[in-house]
């Protein structure tokens, strides 16, 4: 069984379509999320969810503010019980076996939440005592973050980043299979960040799962396989960040004429290609940029924001 | 339950009780307190009589339906009206030194065999050991009125044997006449009778006067601090300090992160159920041992510590489980304590009998007051069992809600 990602051969195709689906084997699905509706009170925060993630795959979920992605998330550590709908982490349903699949995953929430009055280290062997491993790990997880050299500071006196970084360390203390992350290098600095992409990077590689939300559109780029970006509570497009870029990029040139007037012509259309040549024959344009999205300008056209 | 769960529970609870300095300042005071409570002891040993306090007067009667009972009875003033009780002197076990709650003293009228055909009675006064004053107004009030009405027999009798009672045998204003003493009306009234009436008998009864003490129903000051320091060291820690951390941990997200390690919900549960009616329990015994080392050695101690510690461990998880903040939890804590003191104030006050027997703050002050003081009664058992039935529930309760939404 291979481990590695396949994607289908051949260009992307660049119009609007059908979110594509990939068929991965059925034993390397990890979580699997089909059809889950979940509410807040009468308040409808995801929207009959369909999303498989597989074995070793670094998954990004992106959207809005209110876009249900912590609500998803808040499924699978089973805090919040769908309505209908399954949520299935490695065959066990979570809201009925919760027990079981606690020990498959680490969380690192949002708000950091540590004994404020205790070192890191003794934060972390507390956990490790839950977790039935050695306090030792304690020490290697705080290495792996680099917060050694803090270890015995208490954590009130640790910065916003560096609690992130605490956060971390403890959802690695019993090495899960998933890791689920939300908004993980919040308030870190590149050098931090860098850190924890090396970590999710690494425990990828080790066959591991993570899933992470994220605003943070140069990380989806850089180091997500797959990207799923959910708008009021309903999936809007899965796929690879490339393939999703190149899907939904408008190739758009901003022409600026000798006479002032400023046009938008698009090198999709056919009739906008021939005026753009006319104007360059007759050396009317005073200056022209091409207009090719980024990510963030994708992420923007796909949940509605008008981008022009 | 596995057992290093618990244990790293348990650790966790310990580490941060070590780090809550308030809290170790709190329980040394306590511990301070009684110290000093115990080297201030009166040198004769004898319980002091710094407060007193009778409340409440039984009035027992054996006669309850005569005429001299019925008068009582009608003419109680206003102010004693809800501290005067009325009830009918069950003549067998008389022989038997009776109990009273504690602040209550009793006036019994017993019957004595006729003397000439004329009936004969005991006033049998029974006031809380070292508290003979505290009855004075009880005592004022039934015998201005037992002069009241043997006055009106006896002018009766006089009325009919021809003689101007209204002239010759008029009522002093009682009210106003503070000079008469009790021992004497009794003989007063006869004598002036006997005045009038020449050689005919007298309608009025005998009496013949008694006093006793009532062991045990006096407050003992020292005692009774000590008592107040054992409840509020369970109460602080249990009612307190137990659902503030609880909800201090649930606001910053700390009880979620135990809940999503491999630690089960009753398993945070059953370690916050060990380490804080433990910590209370000790603090508890140390206060009460320091008072009288002797109650170390009693079951009937321990069963009541362990009672009130789990009672209040009941009533603490109960407020952490609803209380949503810490701030809200703290307030609810002493609200509870305030509502539980003013019923049980008003209770007393007003008679009511059965309301505070559902409350553990009723029973817990009955039982450990007389361990400490080594005045057990029979009756106490009672009140024990009613202290561990209310724990129970009060402990079921609490596993209920906070499994249902304690730690969310």
């Amino acid at each position: 069984m291979s481990l590695k990602k396949e994607l289908p051969s051949g260009p992307i195709p660049l119009s609007n379509g059908p979110i594509p689906s990939y068929h991965f084997g059925m034993s390397d699905v990890v979580i699997r999320l089909s059809e889950m509706r979940a509410y807040y009170g009468k308040f409808l925060a995801v929207d009959r969810l369909d999303l498989e993630l597989r074995r070793g795959e670094l998954f990004g979920l992106l959207g809005p503010n209110g876009a249900g992605k912590s609500t998803t998330v808040k499924v699978l550590i089973g805090q919040h019980r769908p309505a209908s709908g399954t949520a299935v982490v490695c065959g066990i349903d979570v809201a009925r076996d919760w027990q079981k699949v606690k020990p498959l995953f680490g969380y690192v929430p949002d708000r950091e939440n540590h004994f404020d009055e205790f070192t890191g280290r003794k934060n972390l062997e507390i956990f490790a005592g839950l977790y039935n491993v050695p306090k030792s790990r304690a020490d290697e997880c705080l290495k792996l973050v680099e917060l050694d050299e803090a270890a015995n500071v208490p954590v009130r006196g640790y910065s916003m980043g560096m609690r992130k970084k605490l956060l971390l360390a403890r959802a690695l203390l019993h090495k899960p299979q998933l890791l689920y992350l939300d908004e993980p290098t919040a308030n870190l600095d590149i050098h931090s960040s860098a850190i924890v992409h090396r970590i999710l990077q690494k425990h990828v590689k080790e066959g591991g799962t993570v899933l992470m939300t994220t605003h943070n559109m140069p990380e989806v780029e850089a180091i997500c396989d797959r990207v799923a970006i959910m708008c009021k509570g309903k999936l809007v497009a899965l796929d690879t960040p490339l393939a999703l870029r190149q899907r939904h990029s408008e190739r758009k040139v901003d022409v600026i004429l000798r006479s002032n007037e400023r046009l938008v012509l698009d090198m999709d259309n056919d009739e906008h290609r021939r005026r753009l040549a006319d104007h360059l024959a007759a050396g009317t344009v005073e200056s022209m940029h091409t207009r090719e999205f980024d990510f963030h300008s994708t992420f923007l056209k796909l949940t509605g924001t008008i981008f022009d | 339950m596995r057992w290093y769960i618990l244990k790293a529970l348990l650790y966790k609870e310990a580490l941060r009780h070590s780090t809550n300095r308030g809290g170790l300042m709190l329980a040394a005071l306590l511990v301070t307190a009684s110290l000093v409570l115990s080297v201030m002891n009166p040198a004769d040993g004898k319980t002091s009589q710094f407060i007193g306090g009778i409340h409440h007067c039984v009035v027992h009667l054996e006669d309850f339906d005569g005429p001299w009972a019925k008068h009582l009875r009608d003419h109680v003033p206003p102010e004693l009206k809800k501290h005067v009780l009325f009830y009918k002197l069950d003549p067998i076990g008389l022989d038997k030194t009776p109990t009273y709650r504690t602040g209550t003293g009793a006036i019994q009228v017993r019957k004595l065999p006729t003397e000439n055909e004329k009936p004969r009675y005991l006033v049998w006064l029974w006031y809380p050991a070292g508290d003979r004053a505290g009855m004075a107004v009880f005592e004022q009030w039934f015998w201005k009125e037992s002069y009241r009405f043997q006055h009106a027999q006896a002018s009766e009798e006089l009325k009919k044997n021809g003689i101007d009672a209204a002239n010759a045998f008029p009522l002093p204003e009682l009210d106003k006449d503070e000079s008469w003493n009790r021992r004497l009306v009794n003989q007063q009234l006869q004598k002036r009778y006997t005045e009038l009436a020449g050689n005919q008998g007298s309608p009025l009864p005998g009496l013949d006067l008694q006093e006793s003490s009532l062991s045990g129903s006096s407050l003992d000051m020292r005692a009774a601090i000590a008592t107040s320091l054992v409840m509020f060291a369970l109460f602080f820690t249990c009612v307190y300090m137990m659902p503030s951390l609880t909800c201090e941990e649930r606001e910053r997200g700390l009880l979620l992160a135990q809940a999503l390690s491999p630690a089960r919900v009753r398993e945070i549960l059953a370690a916050k159920f060990l380490f804080y009616p433990t910590f209370g329990i000790l603090l508890a015994t140390l206060l009460a041992g320091i008072h009288n080392a002797n109650v170390l050695t009693r079951p009937f101690f321990w069963l009541s510590i362990v009672s009130l510690s789990l009672g209040s461990l009941g009533i603490g998880m109960s407020i952490a489980s609803l209380a949503r903040t810490q701030r809200s939890a703290s307030l609810a804590a002493l609200c509870y304590m305030l509502v539980v003191a003013m019923t049980m104030l008003i209770c007393q006050q007003n008679n009511i009998v059965y309301i505070p027997y559902l409350a553990i703050e009723y029973h817990a002050p009955l039982i450990l007051h007389a361990t400490l003081t080594d005045q057990f009664n029979p009756d106490l058992w009672y009140n024990l069992l009613f202290c561990w039935i209310l724990a129970i529930a009060w402990v079921l309760a609490a596993g209920y809600l906070f499994r249902r939404r304690g730690w969310q």
